[in-house]
């Protein structure tokens, strides 16, 4: 055998080796037990929104207020989470995520008013998932969400319960009214307990 | 992964069903059912011997009603008595389970007869109806008596002892002239007449509420001689815990001005004792004087009701539309204690609710200190593109893809390249 054919045989047998090896840790992730359990949860920054009733899954990313608006991330794929706003897991404050609308679709919240009350949110984050389940769906307008501010977003208030807030009323130029959905936590999961 | 880590993760599943199938009736006996209620339409009970309608109750798993006695109570059922013999009796209950929630409502009382049941739910059990009259001096429990002959038992004793000391022929005869008198008084009878007597409730989730309504209702006596006093007419639509307190000074006044008559009658009518009208006044309040003690409870206690008694619990009511309590001064007369009557007495709730497997109610328990709260909160939310050009898009499967092929097609053609100038 060549000096070259022993090289490409060496090389055939590194790749066959990397796919059996890729394939198995594949499997591994999947079915390895969980070590985690349903014990304290520590609060954290949110990792990832996931809304089954909505069929819709999203990377959370920290934002902050500019003034008295709160942007979600130009990432209209990923939501925000307000970093002033408690963490998931807190038991004071209130947990503000938004994401954005998009009118032609592809919005990370473009289907958050098909959520249901009583239908469950969860918040993942380094340390676990918080579970929380849906008490309303509301749209206010603008105006009234303002006026509304304090009791929606204020932080000195709320057992930590989750905020989820998106635009709606498309008028051809502008979003004239808000979504907003409240949510109560009711759970929580160490990290890899959710998929076990 | 070893075989005992696919072990653990297979049995995991396993353990959680058993264990949470054994755990199951330990938390389902602590919970209230989904929803719940019940009704009595009467009882009666003297010295602790009593009868009555029974009682008929409802529950509610949240996956079917399931009920215990008759909601057809009979008269029958008041059994050992004959204070009441016509009227119609309701007592009915029900439940329902909504959105998880539980609804119990019941309702239970008395009327007249000719009166009409009406289903539970609606408000009142019973329309209509002639006016029921419970001779409750009537009333004949095995060996028990109540007040009847038994309220001047005694009395005539009392005159002969007063008028025997000087053991004259007038004082004899005065005493005997008194004792007919007094045993012409007979029964001053108690009686309460009662239109509808009822009371309903309902208990939603952990919100319960409950009236009474007592129609035509009137507690009176019949002194001989006197005739109809009306001591007490029950109000209506009573205030809850409403305390009934009979003008009892003037019922002992009305057999006082009975016995004075008696007694002045019969002194005047005595030939042989030929007494002026000036001698017979004093002898009268002599003998009225002496028997005043025995008249005494009377004045303590002729009536103790309570109407649209309520009782309250978290999550529940019991309305007992009336709760009476007749001469418990009997005991000093007869040797027994008072007699109770019992009308209308529904319950609802506490309810729960339908478990849930999924999401629970509750947040866990506190367990971290709150955080700073900031100085401002948004009042815009500017959540809205209008398409895709106006932001940034996603980092997609697509892109990359994309981005993979311009790579390949970088590093094909740098390959190409480096052929060519090697040749």
């Amino acid at each position: 055998m060549s000096e070259q054919s022993r090289t490409g045989a060496a090389a055939n047998g590194v790749w066959t080796t990397l796919v059996v090896l890729a394939l198995a840790l594949a499997v591994a992730g999947v079915a390895w037990p969980s070590n985690g359990d349903d014990a304290d949860v520590p609060p954290g920054a949110p990792l990832m929104l996931r809304m089954p009733g909505a069929h819709t899954k999203a990377k959370v990313v920290p934002i902050e207020l500019e003034g008295t608006s709160l942007d979600p991330p130009r990432n209209y794929t990923e939501v925000g989470w307000w970093r002033g706003s408690a963490k998931p897991g807190a038991d004071h404050g209130q947990t503000v995520i938004t994401g954005h609308t998009v009118h032609t679709g592809g919005g990370s919240m473009n289907r958050l008013d098909r959520l249901q009350p009583q239908q469950e949110v969860d918040v993942v984050t380094r340390l676990g998932t918080f579970q929380y389940q849906v008490d309303s769906v509301d749209v206010l307008s603008r105006d009234r969400l303002a006026a509304q501010a304090r009791r929606l977003f204020g932080q000195g208030r709320g057992d930590g319960r989750l905020v989820l807030v998106t635009c709606t009323d498309w008028n051809g130029h502008d979003y004239e009214s808000n979504i907003v959905v409240l949510a109560h936590r009711y759970g929580a999961l160490a990290r890899h307990a959710k998929n076990a | 992964m070893g075989g005992s880590a696919w072990a653990r993760a297979a049995a995991l599943p396993v353990v959680t069903a058993v264990v949470g199938l054994s755990a199951a009736p330990a938390f389902a006996a602590a919970d209230p059912p989904v929803a719940q209620a019940s009704a009595t339409a009467a009882s009666i009970s003297v010295a602790g011997s009593g009868s009555g309608t029974g009682t008929y109750a409802v529950t509610n798993d949240g996956s079917g009603q399931t009920a215990s006695g008759s909601n057809e109570p009979a008269l029958t059922a008041l059994a050992g008595q004959r204070a009441l013999r016509l009227g119609t009796l309701a007592q009915d209950a029900t439940t329902s389970v909504s959105n998880g929630t539980g609804t119990a409502a019941a309702c239970s009382g008395l009327a007249g007869n000719g009166a009409t049941v009406v289903s539970v739910g609606e408000g009142r059990c019973l329309t209509g109806g002639q006016t029921l009259d419970l001779s409750v001096g009537s009333l004949d429990f095995s060996k028990v008596q109540v007040v009847q002959s038994d309220l001047f038992q005694g009395m005539d004793n009392q005159l002969q002892d007063l008028f025997q000391g000087p053991q004259s022929a007038l004082t004899q005869n005065l005493a005997s002239v008194l004792k007919a008198a007094l045993d012409s008084l007979g029964d001053p009878g108690l009686h309460l007449d009662l239109g509808a007597v009822q009371s309903q409730c309902t208990a939603k989730g952990r919100t319960a509420t409950g009236t009474s309504n007592i129609a035509d209702a009137v507690l009176w006596t019949e002194i001989p001689g006197y005739g109809r006093l009306d001591l007490v007419a029950l109000p209506v639509d009573p205030a809850p815990n409403t305390h009934v307190v009979t003008n009892a000074r003037s019922v002992a006044d009305k057999v006082f001005a009975a016995l004075q008559t008696q007694f002045t009658d019969a002194l005047q009518g005595a030939a042989d004792l030929s007494l002026a009208t000036d001698q017979i006044q004093p002898i009268v309040d002599e003998a009225l004087d002496q028997l005043s003690s025995q008249l005494g409870p009377l004045e303590d206690n002729v009536l103790d009701a309570v109407l649209n008694e309520q009782t309250r619990g978290d999550g529940s009511i019991k309305v007992t539309a009336l709760d009476l309590h007749v001469l418990p001064a009997a005991k000093q007369f007869v040797g027994t204690d008072a007699v109770q009557l019992t009308v209308g007495t529904s319950s609802c709730g506490p309810n729960g609710r339908v478990a849930s497997r999924t999401v629970p109610t509750k947040n866990p328990p506190a367990k971290n200190p709150p955080a700073r709260a900031p100085e401002h909160v948004p009042t815009v939310v500017t959540a809205g593109y209008r398409d895709a050009s106006d932001a940034d898009g996603p980092v997609t499967p697509g892109r990359v893809a994309l981005f993979g092929l311009v790579l390949l097609g970088a590093a094909g053609s740098g390959l190409i390249a480096y052929r060519r100038t090697r040749r």
